[in-house]
């Protein structure tokens, strides 16, 4: 059945406050309807409704209110919400959050017009992940695995290479098999234009920008349209993986812009504070994101996220990654101290957990030792990290032989398994293959978590030895 | 005596053994570090090549990633443009449909929805007769205006600040938006 038309023009604005508006005598606007602004001297600006009371309807305007005169500008409701044309047409090209072209290339043309609020999984449809995704990072694919359908954040810090991480799986991750099924949703939520130039020129320098879709908004443009960016880039990913059966992974940066965006909406809004001076309902809103995420039954695709916030602080307690953590499965921990050793990516796999890892891993999935050789090194890398504490406190020298020989461990594990180059690609093989040769440093004896078959199989020192 | 050289001969003879048997173990050495030097720079270059060929390959993967999306974005452009010349063609054609008793229903069943006395209704030039005798067969007081539209009417309601847009301008936009899709199909066949 289609749909009413039902456009009202009114010119009743009686009052304009910062990015808000009000305006009178609307008795029948709807949360969430979009709204056109004209002035007077033609321009024309979108907004949504934020606000219905008492004859009265509130509009937050996404190009902000400047040069809007109450007197002479006109407001029209459009009689539906916020509905973007979403289709496969989006992949290797920039949108802004409401649909618009970025890339100076015309608008969308066949596709579907979808509500970008969507709509949560029916719990009973869900599929368990179990399949594993190749990021091409070791630090990731060795130690906190991702598979499809899981929801992992990557916790940066400011002025860590968040951004490059971001851009370097976008480019890299691939679902085993099925390399030419796979594509990535890029959510970029209020970025700067130097880090939005960064990754186009990434993207199209390294040939990746074929299979990626972006929807950019800038950390100029107003609060709202950094509201948006996350909920249209993943109507996109619902599209692209539960119709057109592909699998997709939608990274989300910096969802701490999110968070930020709707302290401010909420604090115009004379909302009461909750912790942080984040809404009280930051929890519920940050939910409505990352559960669109996951598997169902019956359709081919799926959609794994990747979001990434910056702690303010390192504070891993405050409340975006806590509340963060709490929804998703597991995080990426970025760690100051190892990048200002020079290792990228600074990747703490001590502080990191992917807690659905271990159900895509191991024989007819990577590798029959992957699990038993993250286990020993996870062991060994705990030890090595103690063992440094030792060394500080009583010396090198006063270390026995094999707590030197953890010491060299660590050392090797940072600088050959966690250490990569940018565009350095390692596949799961060669990710397992240097936790052995690091592994070999250690006595045979102290790899008490892995099974003897694999080390007479695997160990360098038996390797291709019968 | 024959002794003596005897004598010089096993010593000379010992001595050149011994300066052979140096040079052979210098000559083995020399080739050991010949061969490893060789194998090293070999390895070295043959990793700066492969660095070289994944490098290159690389470049050429962007530079024909690039080319596609490029190539895309001004197919997209083109069958935007021809399809926007089918939305003016649509638009040129709209008149006959202003004649049909159809959209005299239509502007009927809108006004006696919204229309109230003391609005002020907008139509086309070409609707001001149709839409004042449907205004008088509904007995509704409202004043008539002329504004340039394809089609339908605009109803204000001056006490509330309100606007009603019901003209063909909106309609049509919207429902060519809806099915521009099919639009596509038809011009450049199923993709």
């Amino acid at each position: 059945m289609e749909k009413t038309i039902n456009v009202r023009e009114y010119s009743n604005i009686s009052s304009i406050r910062g990015t808000l508006m009000v305006i009178q005598g609307v008795t029948d606007a709807a949360y969430n309807e979009l709204v056109q602004i004209e002035l007077p001297n033609g321009e024309k600006r979108r907004g949504i409704v934020v606000d219905s009371y008492l004859g009265n309807a509130v509009v937050q305007v996404f190009e902000g209110t400047t040069g809007i005169s109450p007197s002479s500008s006109t407001v029209k409701f459009l009689g539906r919400g916020l509905e973007v044309k979403i289709s496969d047409e989006m992949l290797g090209r920039i949108f802004s959050p409401l649909g618009d072209p970025l890339d100076a290339g015309p608008p969308v043309i066949s596709g579907e017009k979808r509500d970008i609020n969507g709509s949560a999984i029916n719990p009973a449809v869900r599929e368990y992940p179990e399949e594993f995704i190749q990021t091409g990072i070791s630090a990731i694919d060795g130690m906190n695995p991702l598979l499809r359908g899981q929801k992992l954040p990557i916790y940066s810090g400011s002025g860590l290479p968040g951004n490059i991480l971001a851009a370097q799986i976008a480019k890299q991750a691939t679902v085993l098999g099925e390399e030419s099924n796979f594509a990535v949703v890029f959510g970029a939520i209020g970025i700067r234009y130097d880090e939005a130039l960064f990754f186009r020129k990434f993207f199209e320098e390294t040939g990746a920008i074929n299979r990626v879709a972006m929807i950019m908004s800038l950390a100029n443009e107003p609060p709202m349209t950094k509201i948006l960016t996350p909920r249209t880039a993943l109507t996109l990913a619902e599209y692209l993986a539960f119709e057109k059966e592909m699998h997709v992974l939608a990274i989300l940066i910096d969802m701490t812009n999110y968070c930020e965006a709707l302290r401010e909406i909420s604090a115009s809004k004379e909302e009461i504070p909750g912790r942080g001076g984040y809404p009280g309902y930051m929890y519920t809103d940050l939910a409505t994101i990352y559960e669109r995420a996951g598997k169902v039954k019956g359709k081919k695709g799926s959609i794994t996220q990747m979001p990434i916030l910056t702690m303010p602080n390192d504070d891993m307690t405050h409340p975006i990654p806590d509340l963060t953590g709490y929804i998703t499965e597991g995080q990426i921990v970025l760690d100051r101290a190892l990048y200002n050793k020079g290792i990228y990516p600074p990747i703490n796999v001590l502080m990191s957990l992917s807690r659905l890892g271990k159900d895509g891993i191991g024989e007819g999935k990577t590798r029959e030792d992957h699990k038993d050789l993250q286990n020993q090194l996870f062991a060994s890398y705990a030890r090595a990290i103690d063992t440094r504490g030792l060394a500080a406190i009583i010396g090198e020298d006063s270390l026995s032989e094999v707590d030197k020989k953890y010491l060299l461990f660590g050392e090797a594990f940072e600088r050959k398994f966690i250490m990569q180059g940018v565009n350095e690609n390692r596949s799961v093989e060669t990710t397992l293959d240097i936790g052995w040769d690091v592994l070999s440093i250690l006595p045979e004896s102290e790899l008490t978590n892995i099974k003897t078959s694999y080390i007479k199989k695997y160990h360098p020192a038996y390797r291709g030895k019968k | 005596m024959a002794t003596m050289e005897e004598l010089l001969d096993e010593v000379i003879k010992k001595a050149l053994d011994e300066i052979k048997r140096n040079a052979d173990q210098s000559f083995e050495e020399a080739k050991r570090i010949v061969d490893k030097t060789y194998n090293d720079v070999l390895q070295s270059y043959s990793n700066k090549v492969r660095d070289l060929i994944t490098k290159t390959k690389e470049e050429i993967e962007g530079e024909r990633a690039k080319l596609d999306v490029e190539n895309k974005r001004l197919v997209a452009s083109e069958k935007n443009y021809w399809i926007e010349k089918v939305y003016e063609g649509v638009k040129d054609k709209i008149d006959v449909l202003l004649g049909s008793e159809n959209y005299k229903k239509g502007l009927e069943g809108v006004l006696s929805r919204e229309a109230k006395n003391d609005v002020i209704i907008y139509c086309n030039s070409k609707d001001v007769d149709t839409v004042s005798s449907i205004l008088n067969k509904l007995k509704i007081k409202a004043k008539l205006k002329e504004e340039k539209m394809l089609g339908g009417v605009k109803i204000e309601f001056p006490d509330q600040g309100l606007v009603k847009d019901f003209s063909l301008d909106l309609l049509l936009s919207q429902v060519f938006e809806a099915e521009k899709p099919k639009v596509a199909k038809i011009l450049f066949g199923e993709e």
